[in-house]
């Protein structure tokens, strides 16, 4: 038996694990690192996602995570935009000093600009971990969405190709599609474990699909 | 975006190098397949909303509701039974060995007990072990909120359950008031997430606890788990003797709050703390049960769970009567003894203060005025069934207030026993036999059938209700009895209790439990049921006896009062008595 499901992530990392620690970084850091960098970070993205996660894991972020009453994905969203703001005005003191480099104006934004493309990240990365699981779960429902996903072949050509039926890789993806639903609906319940936060993060997600099917924006993130 | 100046783009670059590889190599990353299932629409809103969180896709998850040193407990809904149930799944965040969580399930599914929870089942959520266990909606002992001779019963029942484990080579290791599930007001032990057979110590192989490790709750633990000397039951006896110690003290022995350090230094130490030096009102037989129990050496403590909930129970039966002695009591106090009641004695030398008295049927502490014993408590105190009487605080007895044939009976309770403390030792000593059936039973069907197990232990759940725990309403237990598909061959038989419960708490609420755990052993259809039910049928008739007398005597102590009772009172006792004719 490999790998098992790793559940109450956010206590264990409240409760001092290390390797929940490890865990929790390793999940959450490429959402915030790629939202750094939409927001016009370059090489200090990574340095300011690391400072979000030492806001969270040595500064006491954590027990407030424990005691927030809304969303995880929302209030991971306002620290990396505080770490933002604060490197943002620190650069900018810097530059009233002297130094020639041009900072984002964030500071100047509305609290939730940003939150789509962090949104969009945070799916991102759950389809992400989801993918990642399925192919290491179930390869060959794997193989038969990717085949759909990435070579966009037809069911034809893919039984063809892997020497099944088309019933089985109809089935396989269909198969697929639903365990995928069921990586994310427990990469969401690792975060927002909780009865009613559970519930109320799944609608979050499901809008947020909504949403980028449509190709349109959230109007305002986090929550 | 208001940015002064896009002045780096890495993502971009990053995402078309990324991409180009992807395209060379013709494997793309999770990452520009997320992406394309974004795009895609792969996961639909509509599938995430509708799609329920199932576990092995047959579980529903409602709600998370604990975790225990091995897993997370989920509160879930099993669609074929269309009943709530517990599900403990492993958690992979605790780095959690999944050999030592098989064993807690093989463990467990060896163990039935009335006092163990009862696994349903076991498998895999996806490479994740999970069982099923019966769902707690009471809670645990933790949350129980009980006077002090009640909560010793419980505890009493708990050490009995550790005793069968222990009789088995099971050693706990993490008894703790949280790890005691509360079911129909029935204790269930709980947790076996560090549990050990004995066999496994005795064994020079290595066991699954690294060395250096510390197994179970800190502050509950004996000397032996912080390494100093063989683990064995006195080592479960240990915690049972921290549970009561605290509930006597208010306050943990080995206190937690000072570092694991120190707390291990107070658990070494020679000395070990004095109940009656914390709380010098407890009762000296509990505070010396729980001395023995924290016993720095095991082989100074009771050798089992059996041999705590012996001097557990020795503490609640009532003692000889020679050794009681009565407690101040009032005018009408005296009335009832009299009429052969038996209210306002103390039974332990020592007062029990954290106990909340009950109405009438409580002992008194002894230090304390008794309590002011009106008319209507005088009315009310013979009501009590056998059955309430089984769970109630056992009342002591007078040598004059048996009556004669209580006095010449009192040799063997299980025959004629018109004595109320005889009354009360039948009704324990039938909800014993009962539970006892029921155990044998469910080692038969375990063998034969496994789905009769959960059956069983449903059914067993609501004969420990019916056979004397208070708090539950029969009526709820006839309508999941009906609710047992299990039984549907008898299922007119059970509409029948349903009717006769019915009809029978108009009359008599509390008949009515009689009424059904008659009809109920009926249909279970054990073995002994038929030398159960005589025996029931006598004891509700020398019930109904007792009752009628003590109206009738109580009703004439009362017209002797005067004009000092109200009319309506009397009124009440008179139509009681002719209930009983």
């Amino acid at each position: 038996m490999s790998s098992p499901t790793r559940w109450s992530l956010i206590d264990a990392v409240v409760a001092g694990e290390e390797d929940a620690k490890a865990d929790f970084v390793r999940r959450y850091r490429p959402v915030v690192q790629r939202f750094l960098e939409a927001r016009g970070l370059g090489a200090e993205a990574e340095d300011v996602a690391q400072e979000v996660f030492m806001r969270l894991l040595l500064k006491g972020g954590m027990e407030q995570v424990a005691a927030e009453l809304g969303s995880f994905r929302s209030y991971l969203f306002t620290v990396a935009r505080n770490a933002l703001l604060d490197h943002v005005q620190a650069a900018r003191a810097q530059k009233r000093g002297g130094g020639a480099e041009i900072v984002p104006l964030v500071d100047q934004e509305p609290a939730t600009e940003g939150a789509g493309s962090f949104d969009r990240e945070w799916l991102l990365q759950l389809l992400e971990l989801a993918l990642a699981r399925l192919e290491r779960d179930h390869p060959n429902y794997f193989e038969a969405v990717r085949g759909f996903l990435w070579e966009e072949r037809t069911q034809a050509e893919l039984a063809e190709a892997s020497g099944r039926s088309v019933q089985d890789v109809r089935n396989y993806v269909h198969r697929g599609r639903r365990k995928l639903v069921s990586y994310i609906q427990e990469e969401i319940a690792r975060y927002e474990h909780q009865p009613g936060r559970y519930e109320t993060e799944v609608e979050a997600v499901a809008r947020l699909l909504g949403l980028a099917a449509e190709g349109g924006r959230p109007a305002s993130g986090g929550g | 975006m208001p940015l002064a100046l896009r002045y780096k783009r890495p993502l971009a670059l990053s995402a078309w190098e990324r991409a180009r590889e992807a395209w060379v190599s013709g494997s793309p990353s999770p990452r520009d397949l997320a992406l394309r299932a974004l795009a895609k629409g792969l996961v639909s809103p509509a599938l995430l909303r509708q799609a329920r969180w199932m576990i092995a896709d047959r579980y529903e998850v409602l709600e998370v509701i604990g975790r225990g040193a091995a897993g997370t407990v989920f509160r879930v809904l099993d669609p074929r039974l269309g009943r709530e149930v517990a599900l403990k799944l492993m958690d992979g965040a605790r780095g959690q060995d999944p050999e030592r969580f098989l064993q807690e399930i093989r463990l467990l599914g060896g163990l039935p007990h009335p006092g163990v929870v009862t696994i349903f089942d076991a498998d895999l959520h996806e490479s994740t072990p999970f069982y099923v266990m019966e769902y707690a909606p009471e809670g645990t002992l933790a949350d129980l909120e009980l006077d002090l001779e009640g909560w010793v019963r419980v505890l009493a029942q708990v050490a009995r359950a550790c005793g069968a484990l222990h009789a088995q080579g099971v050693v706990h290791r993490d008894l703790k008031p949280e790890n005691v599930l509360m079911i129909a007001g029935s204790p269930r032990v709980a947790d076996f997430g560090v549990a050990k057979q004995v066999g496994d110590l005795a064994s020079a192989g290595p066991g699954r606890t690294r060395v250096g490790t510390l197994v179970g709750t800190p502050h509950a633990m004996a000397p032996e788990q912080l390494g100093d000397g063989q683990i064995s039951p006195a080592t479960d006896v240990h915690a049972l003797g921290v549970m009561l110690f605290e509930r006597l003290c208010g306050a943990l022995p080995f206190p937690a709050d000072q570092g694991l350090l120190r707390l291990s230094a107070a658990i070494l130490a020679d000395t070990r703390p004095s109940p009656l030096e914390h709380a010098p009102e407890a009762p000296r037989g509990l505070a010396e049960i729980a001395s023995r129990a924290i016993a720095r050496r095991p082989e100074d403590r009771y050798a089992t769970g059996d041999g705590l909930a012996e001097a557990l129970e020795a503490w609640l039966e009532p003692a000889p009567p020679w050794r009681r002695r009565p407690v101040q009591a009032g005018a009408l106090a005296a009335l009832l003894l009299g009429a052969g009641g038996v209210y306002g004695l103390s039974r332990d030398p020592a007062p029990a203060p954290t106990a909340s008295p009950a109405p009438a049927a409580s002992p008194a502490p002894a230090a304390s005025p008794a309590p002011a014993a009106s008319p209507t408590a005088l009315v009310n105190a013979p009501t009590a069934s056998p059955a309430a009487l089984a769970s109630s605080p056992t009342p002591a007895l007078e040598p004059g207030a048996l009556t004669p044939e209580g006095l010449s009976d009192s040799s063997d309770a299980l025959e004629a026993a018109p004595s109320e403390a005889g009354l009360q030792r039948l009704a324990r000593a039938l909800r014993r036999e009962v539970l006892d059936s029921l155990a044998e039973q469910k080692r038969v069907f375990a063998d034969r059938r496994l789905e009769w197990e959960p059956s069983l232990t449903r059914l067993e759940t609501l004969l420990a209700r019916l056979a004397g725990v208070e708090g539950q309403p029969a009526a709820a237990a006839a309508r999941e009895l009906c609710a047992m598909r299990f039984l549907k061959p008898n299922r007119d038989d059970l509409l029948r209790v349903g009717d006769e419960l019915k009809a029978a708490r108009e009359r008599r609420p509390k008949d009515a439990e009689l009424v059904l755990l008659e009809a109920t052993w009926a249909l279970v259809g054990l073995k002994s049921a038929q030398e159960i039910a005589p025996r029931f049928a006598q004891l509700r008739a020398e019930k109904v006896r007792l009752h009628r007398d003590r109206y009738a005597a109580s009703l004439e102590a009362a017209r002797g009062l005067g004009a000092e009772i109200d009319p309506r009172e009397l009124e009440a006792l008179e139509a009681r008595r002719e209930a009983l004719e």
